[in-house]
């Protein structure tokens, strides 16, 4: 190795930074330290590139908006507000005990049911 | 006990002059201003980390409401000590990210198709093209690299955090940010040229 990592680390670390907040004179950067050009070119266009490929997005205004109120509890925090953000196992686990319960409580009904019209007939 | 905190923390007008510790703190009374302000600083910023880290809008939207209703929910457990209100969100949000690929088993990639259309927009055509396949030969690359290194360039490239910044989240030294910043950049380079010297052998091979 020619030269110490860690001026290597230090040159990219500056050089990224002049190029996310696109100043002007990348070459003073490069001359500041005791690296060889040809060593560096190519790891500075692709800090370039990935400057290119990488920029930030926003969320819809609706989506802000919405999520804000809420948040901020203006909106009905109603059952399906509270259940919409919980985790996926949660809210699958909750749906079938949801269901299950159901179908035992219809099952039990009916067997109260048939129970009763065979008492007659016993008699 | 919470009508006492709310006596003894004054609240000034103007909650944007305040410090993300002192909205906390006034959050922390029940302050659902003060939470309101903190979710305006870094709403756009955890949208577009979750965005990048699941690849759709929609699941983009639910995950980020998932993490500032866990945030509020949480606050009242949160001290500073050394790890900053931002990187504790962030935090949250590569929790419930990480969540969100186990649940569904998918592999942990950062898809950049909708961003390189949107920055090629205002290119001409032919160039386009060109810009295009190169872009998409770096997101290839990038989808190859390690979970940590992805979050890495994320953090760096997308949010515009400081090392030091990066560090509190991703809970090392800014030096170790660095260093692993390097070993990023170069097995990024190396992977572009692996995948430039396969392409070219097989256009020879053809030829």
């Amino acid at each position: 190795m020619a030269q110490e990592p860690t001026e290597l680390q230090d040159l990219l670390d500056a050089v990224t930074e002049a190029i996310i907040n696109e100043d002007a004179g990348l070459d003073k950067i490069v001359t500041r330290y005791d690296v060889s050009r040809s060593d560096v070119e190519g790891l500075v266009s692709l800090v370039h590139r990935l400057h290119v490929a990488l920029v930030g997005v926003r969320p819809s205004r609706r989506f802000a908006q919405r999520l804000r109120l809420e948040l901020m509890g203006q909106e009905r925090r109603g059952v399906i507000n509270r259940v919409r953000y919980l985790p996926p196992r949660v809210q699958i686990a909750g749906a079938i005990v949801l269901v299950g319960g159901f179908m035992l409580l219809r099952h039990r009904r009916h067997s109260v049911e048939a129970d009763a019209q065979e008492v007659p007939a016993l008699r | 006990m919470i009508n006492l905190r709310k006596r003894l923390i004054r609240r000034p007008k103007n909650l944007k002059q305040l410090a993300d510790i002192e909205l906390v703190d006034l959050a922390k009374t029940g302050d659902k201003d003060a939470f309101g302000e903190l979710y305006e600083r870094y709403l756009d910023k955890i949208y577009s980390y979750v965005y990048y880290r699941t690849g759709n809008h929609h699941d983009a939207e639910d995950l980020t409401a998932r993490v500032f209703f866990r945030a509020m929910a949480h606050i009242d457990g949160y001290t500073e000590r050394g790890v900053p209100f931002q990187a504790w969100l962030y935090r949250i949000a590569h929790n419930l990210v990480a969540n969100w690929h186990r649940d569904r088993g998918r592999r942990k990639v950062i898809p950049l198709d909708e961003f390189i259309a949107a920055s090629l927009k205002s290119d001409a055509p032919d160039k386009q093209a060109e810009d295009q396949e190169e872009l998409k030969a770096l997101r290839d690359a990038i989808r190859r690299l390690p979970e940590e290194r992805q979050q890495l360039l994320l953090l760096k490239f997308v949010e515009h955090l400081s090392n030091a910044e990066i560090g509190a989240i991703m809970d090392r030294t800014e030096g170790a940010v660095k260093s692993l910043y390097h070993r990023t950049l170069i097995a990024l380079r190396d992977e572009l040229q692996n995948a430039d010297s396969s392409q070219s052998s097989l256009e020879s091979k053809k030829g």
